[in-house]
């Protein structure tokens, strides 16, 4: 059975409301042995699940969704997702909304499963706002309610696709607290098997360094999430799960309200193209960048992380000068180890995406 | 540009040129050679860029008793390399900013055989 999610022209909103249904689907399935698969296409996300058998009192009982909303140790990176996810909140409303959510998605469940089978389910305009935690754009800060009943409807959605989201919001988003920052990266599934998704996340989520911006969080971010496709695929023989991009923005607290800072995408490909044509180089070349990333976040030596996010977001000619210069400084001066060295064919590789 | 760069960068005399600056960078402390490479932007500045690093590198090798040095005609090839008088004068710089970026990136790298010559050299010092 196929289940289709309409793009709405926002685009981490409609992400995350991917993300969400597959998750929704792969809890309700009484089977449990098929993996819903996310595709991504030029108008929505069609959602892959043909033997899962999807059920609202199987949902409501499975211990896998009750733990999604509950606050536990083993459960950090989701109450990280879901205290970033409505960080726009008041603290007192936030537990509120998270309990909506859930409250939500199980008693429209056949709704939602019967309108994103056959129509397609898309986004009506009004209802709920969305919370700046889930998507930047349109918001200038508290969204809780406010003597003076201060509301932001340009971000309004309709209930069933808010709850979708912020469920997808917490499964797919990566949240980094810094300091008066929260930086937030959402990957977008160019064809993903959920059940993967699930062990990407682990393997990639746990990694965090300290980054002097967004830009830096995501160039460190993608090259662990390629790193991971590139194991993954050398372990199962059928691999062929990709992303085709990293959508990202951070938030900025001033004074009591977070604000919106800095957003934008990045491709995925060239790192991709670097998996597919030479598996064993790469796997050099991500162990170079991951120790330039991990040396550029100490206090001093950020001009190297910052060279290094330059050549992995925009792998120009100048980035390709700029990041040997720097890392030639490093080598020089303060000394590199050889086994954080590119070699020659390593390198050849890098050389052949600079464009 | 990605394919001719990773091209260059794989070329005999490049690769001659490339670990000579390797060697001087890390040997012989010579930061000013690569300065220099690093704004290069004419053939004529390359040529001169070349000479310097390997005076500076004979006067060094000469010390040490090494006997290698660049042929004449890697240097030569170099240059053409660089020259690339094909192309229509725009891009004739560009040329140049490949050879200069294809020379520098060989710094960045080490071959299994440096790592060789660095342990016997260490249980040699033993």
């Amino acid at each position: 059975m196929q289940y289709l999610i309409m793009k709405s022209g926002v685009p981490i909103f409609d992400v995350a409301r991917a993300y969400g249904l597959a998750a929704l689907l792969s809890l309700s399935d009484k089977n449990g042995v098929d993996s819903p698969v996310i595709n991504e296409t030029g108008y929505g996300f069609v959602i892959e699940f043909q033997q899962g058998q999807p059920d609202q009192n199987y949902l409501v009982c499975n211990p896998a969704w009750q733990s999604l909303f509950s606050a536990s140790p083993r459960n950090s990176y989701y109450d990280q997702a879901w205290e970033g996810l409505f960080i726009t909140y008041k603290r007192q409303d936030r537990t509120k909304k998270i309990l909506e959510v859930k409250f939500h998605i199980e008693q429209r469940f056949q709704l939602i499963c019967t309108e994103s089978n056959k129509p397609g389910l898309s986004v009506k305009f009004s209802g709920e706002t969305l919370p700046g935690g889930l998507e930047p754009s349109a918001f200038k800060g508290s969204k809780s309610t406010t003597r003076a009943q201060y509301t932001e409807s340009q971000t309004d959605v309709d209930k069933d696709n808010w709850a979708l989201g912020c469920l997808g919001g917490a499964i797919s988003g990566r949240y980094i607290w810094q300091n008066r920052n929260i930086f937030v990266i959402y990957p977008i599934p160019g064809k993903i098997h959920f059940f993967n998704w699930r062990e990407i996340r682990e393997k990639t989520f746990g990694e965090s360094l300290n980054y002097l911006g967004v830009k830096n969080a995501v160039a460190h971010y993608s090259v662990i999430l390629a790193e991971t496709l590139r194991q993954m695929s050398a372990n199962l023989s059928n691999f062929a799960d990709s992303f085709s991009g990293l959508l990202y923005f951070s938030l900025f607290k001033t004074g009591n309200q977070w604000k919106p800072s800095s957003a934008g995408s990045t491709n995925l490909q060239s790192l991709i193209d670097l998996i597919k044509n030479n598996p064993s180089e790469s796997a050099k070349i991500f162990e170079v960048w991951k120790y330039l990333f991990r040396r550029g976040s100490v206090k001093g030596s950020e001009d190297l992380m910052d060279a290094i996010t330059d050549l992995v977001i925009d792998p120009s000619l100048e980035s390709l000068e700029n990041h040997a210069k720097v890392f030639l400084r490093y080598i020089a001066k303060k000394g590199v180890k050889t086994m954080h060295l590119y070699t020659e064919e390593s390198l050849k590789e890098v050389l052949k995406n600079v464009y | 540009m990605s394919i001719e760069l990773s091209q260059l960068f794989s070329d005999e005399a490049i690769r001659e040129f490339g670990s000579l600056l390797r060697t001087s960078l890390r040997e012989n402390n010579d930061y000013a050679s690569l300065i220099e490479l690093e704004y290069v932007e004419s053939v004529v500045a390359l040529s001169e860029a070349l000479k310097k690093l390997l005076r500076r590198y004979d006067s060094f090798a000469n010390h040490k008793g090494w006997l290698w040095r660049p042929s004449t005609q890697s240097y030569e090839r170099v240059m053409d390399l660089a020259s690339r008088s094909d192309l229509p004068a725009d891009q004739q710089t560009n040329a140049v900013r490949l050879v200069r970026a294809a020379l520098i990136s060989h710094a960045l790298t080490y071959s299994p055989a440096q790592i060789k010559y660095q342990k016997e050299e260490k249980n040699g010092r033993k």
